[in-house]
């Protein structure tokens, strides 16, 4: 049984001098709350035999708990007290603040290519929100303040501005009464006013190069700035993702990975979110394939794409792909309770993932074909190329 | 001000049961185990090849099992590797054969809708691959690019170097292929390889999902059950993992890092030992989560790191327990001497009696969350036949947990995670590193070049 409790808040909130608070805030939500004392949490729901965590994107927080179902109580009263009286307190911000600053260090700082994909949304992006790293910067994760905790749990964490969901073995009826007692006690407060921003209109193809001190393979990558998640142009950009790098057959992966063994590896993806979204392409060169080939050999198979489109079998190869994937995506509670959080949180309503399903299943190759060469554009279009330190220097 | 709430106790437990296996041998000798589990219409199918994992590469050779592995999607009699990728995504499968150091295993998950093509599919791919000489080539040149850029991640070269001197000169002691070893091979070494190691007669399929056994078992009659099992070749026993001479630290030079990450091990029980269930509790408090003496102290008390952990962890002849913690370059004395400090206590006074309730009770609670899905429990089958153990392992687990003491859990520490023996690889920036390591202890220096050996 999973409980989840998804926040309207996430990084894109945070402005300038601010960044990586709604993470850092998401790790001083397990550090103690009025009935709950340091380190109290971890060892209640490990006692229960459940597993938690919490999760920060651009576009939410959420906090989970996956317990056995005779222990939903517990799983109701940790999130309710925190959503109530959380204790925020200066040794709980700095001792935070440091494996923070260290997560960040373990993720990013000290791994290849990690910097990069930062650099790709900061040249992908105008607008501050989506342009800056859930992660933040050291000096504002250094700079951030209890005042600013009080005052971000005081914005961000009403009730109001947060979504519930229960997965499991439970009686809807008995579940819902539940609830309503361990909530029913968090006063209502006011709800942030709703977030939303402007995100110029892409107007030419943006260029970068990075030097990666830890990389030891030029990489690549090729961005397009896209429509929001749910938009039709995203789920076209759906079915493109995966005929050009899913499975064993995906075009581009076959092709430059496996086939011609231009590219060490090879990804394609979609990001979701709730505004401007990136279609993605990151790929490592295989050595003695420079990025400029790398590029011009990616760059080739989608504009065949934009001119071509799907071939019938693999419009329907993706079909049963989409619908197995989402087979595979409701095997668990935690899952479950994912979906029914974020489409409940930003859509007002948490069973919209079947109908999703259904209308990227209803598409045809006209309007994908349409779609990347509509979206796939030099336009849109942002490209970072990572060098590595080594080789920088040998040149 | 009013009095502190006390968070609810939990209700009367509800029932959690295992599925049982069935087991049936086809007209050919294959053996097969069929489960219903799980509540989507998904199979999860694995095929364990015991003795086709990378203890058994040749010496010098090391790399064998793997690109042997890698390369059974390259092609069959019938297809070739573009066709045969096509053929499975055409069935939105996912068919991948994974390498460990005991085992191979082909792991299958499809729709219940697609099973029988779907098994066809990987009953062509384990019986009729051709291991094509390009497709081996190209896997090999690939093989040895992968190997330079895991170079660069500091999480592998600590794996790296951590097990080539926990097991000096053991099949164990090898966490990937070497590019040595991979120039040192043929395609027709990788289809020997395959035709003893990778043979469906040492093969046992399990299929876990929520069709009814019987005709899961049916399923597997129809697609293997005509096959030729091949050769029958039990594996080769692994010779026990030699002992290591105390302490020693092996830092491999990664100028630039900004964390130093600490990786230790030093040699435990094997999956088959009586006491290795007690050493799952005992490790539990000591380092299991974030609830543990380890994550507590280093992170939540003295924020010098994200995370720090320790786990027992078991091959087929031996087994291993490990600590780990990545911390900012400046503090590595600090974390270093911490997290030695906090098990060497442990190994000498064992948990509290808090911390031993607590540790049984989340490895009791928690023992259904992975074995939500088939694929769950088919990886419990698995380890169950790759290490011999008993028809009712999963069945009475809990209740040896259960069992365990304190004293017990205690003595296994005592025994088992004394760090007096032990290897520490550090990864991290030398110039900054080296003069603090060597003040815990007789260190040697390495780069990310791989083992030398």
């Amino acid at each position: 049984m999973t409980v989840d409790v998804t926040y309207d808040v996430g990084s894109r909130v945070e402005p300038a001098g601010k960044t990586g608070f709604a993470h850092l805030f998401e790790h001083l939500m397990f550090e103690g709350s009025e009935n709950i004392g340091k380190g109290e949490h971890f060892r209640l729901v490990a006692e229960a035999g459940g597993s938690m965590n919490g999760t920060t994107s651009e576009d939410r927080t959420n906090y989970f708990e996956t317990l056995p179902a005779e222990c939903l109580d517990l799983g109701l009263f940790l999130e309710s007290d925190r959503m109530r009286a959380l204790v925020l307190t200066q040794e709980k911000l700095d001792n935070q603040r440091e494996a923070v600053k260290e997560e960040k260090r373990m993720r990013v700082d000290n791994q290849p290519y990690a910097a990069s994909f930062e650099a790709a949304d900061d040249l992908a992006y105008d607008a501050f929100p989506y342009k800056h790293p859930v992660i933040g910067s050291m000096d504002d994760l250094g700079a951030a303040s209890l005042d600013d905790a009080r005052d971000f749990y005081r914005r961000y964490y009403a009730p109001g501005n947060a979504l519930l969901a229960v997965v499991g073995d439970v009686d809807p009826g008995d579940a819902f009464r539940r609830v309503k007692i361990a909530f029913e006690e968090v006063p209502a407060r006011e709800t942030p006013p709703h977030f939303a921003f402007e995100e110029p209109a892409p107007t030419g193809e943006r260029r970068l190069e990075v030097t990666d001190k830890h990389a030891a393979m030029p990489a690549l990558h090729v961005n397009f700035k896209v429509k929001e998640r749910r938009h039709p142009d995203f789920f076209a950009l759906a079915v493109v993702e995966r005929i050009l790098g899913a499975g064993e057959s995906g075009r581009l992966w076959r092709r430059l990975v496996k086939d011609e063994s231009l590219a060490l590896s090879l990804s394609v993806s979609l990001d979701e979110r709730r505004g401007p979204s990136l279609f993605r392409v990151f790929a490592l060169a295989r050595p003695g394939v420079t990025l400029e080939r790398l590029e011009a050999e990616i760059l080739l198979d989608l504009e065949r794409f934009a001119a071509d489109g799907p071939t019938p079998r693999e419009m329907e190869r993706i079909r049963r792909m989409i619908l197995a994937s989402a087979v595979r995506a409701t095997q668990t509670t935690h899952a479950i309770a994912f979906l029914l959080s974020e489409y409940g949180l930003y859509d007002g309503d948490p069973g919209l993932f079947p109908r999703d399903v259904e209308a990227v299943l209803a598409l045809d190759a006209a309007t994908v074909r349409e779609a990347a060469a509509r979206l796939l554009v030099a336009a849109r279009r942002s490209v970072v190329t990572v060098v590595p330190q080594e080789s920088r220097e040998a040149a | 001000m009013s009095a502190r709430r006390l968070p609810p106790p939990p209700r009367a437990p509800l029932p959690f049961s295992l599925p049982t296996f069935t087991g049936t041998r086809l007209a050919n000798g294959v053996a097969v185990r069929a489960a219903r589990w799980g509540r989507r219409p998904t199979v999860a199918v694995a095929v364990l090849f015991p003795g086709a994992g990378s203890a058994a590469d040749p010496p010098a050779r090391e790399g064998m099992a793997e690109i042997t592995g890698d390369t059974f999607l390259g092609g069959t009699r019938r297809r070739n590797a573009r066709e045969l990728g096509e053929a499975l995504d055409d069935l939105a499968a996912i068919l991948e054969v994974s390498t460990g150091s005991d085992s191979s295993v082909a792991r299958l998950f499809v729709l219940e809708k697609d099973l029988d093509e779907g098994l066809a599919l990987l009953a062509e791919v384990l019986t009729e691959s051709t291991f094509p000489e390009d497709e081996f080539e190209k896997n090999r040149r690939r093989q040895i690019d992968v190997l330079a850029e895991q170079r660069s991640e500091p999480d592998f070269l600590a794996r790296e170097r951590l097990l080539d001197r926990l097991y000096p000169g053991h099949p164990y002691g090898r966490l990937t292929s070497t590019e040595k070893g991979l120039a040192s091979l043929s395609q027709g070494d990788i289809a020997a390889f395959a035709a003893s190691r990778f043979s469906l007669a040492n093969a046992t399929l399990i299929l876990a999902g929520a069709a009814d056994p019987d005709a899961l078992l049916y399923a597997a009659e129809r697609a293997f059950g005509g096959l030729p099992a091949g050769i029958l070749s039990p594996p080769a026993a692994v010779p026990p993992p030699p002992a290591i001479p105390g302490f020693s630290i092996h830092l491999v030079n990664r100028p630039g890092s900004v964390q130093t990450n600490l990786l230790f091990a030093r040699p435990a029980l094997a999956r088959r030992h009586p006491r290795f269930t007690t050493a799952l509790v005992a490790n539990q408090s000591l380092g299991g989560g974030a609830s543990s003496r380890l994550f507590h102290v280093l992170r939540e008390e003295r924020s010098l790191t994200y995370g720090a952990y320790s786990s027992v962890s078991a091959r087929v002849a031996g087994g291993q327990f490990g600590a780990s913690i990545d911390c900012r370059t400046e503090v590595t004395r600090e974390a270093c001497a911490g997290l030695f400090d906090l098990i060497r206590a442990y190994a000498s006074e064992g948990p509290t009696a808090e911390e031993h309730d607590r540790s049984r009770k989340y490895l009791l609670g928690s023992f259904p969350i992975p074995r939500e899905t088939p694929g769950g429990v088919a990886q419990d089958e698995i380890t169950r036949l790759l290490h011999g153990l008993p028809e009712d392992e999963w069945a009475t687990w809990r209740d040896r947990v259960n069992d365990v003491s304190r004293e017990e859990a205690f003595l296994t520490a005592q025994e088992f995670f004394d760090p007096a023996t032990g290897i520490l690889a550090a990864v991290g920036d030398a110039k900054l590193i080296r003069p603090v390591l060597e003040s815990f202890g007789e260190t040697t220096l390495w780069d990310a070049d791989g083992p030398r050996s």
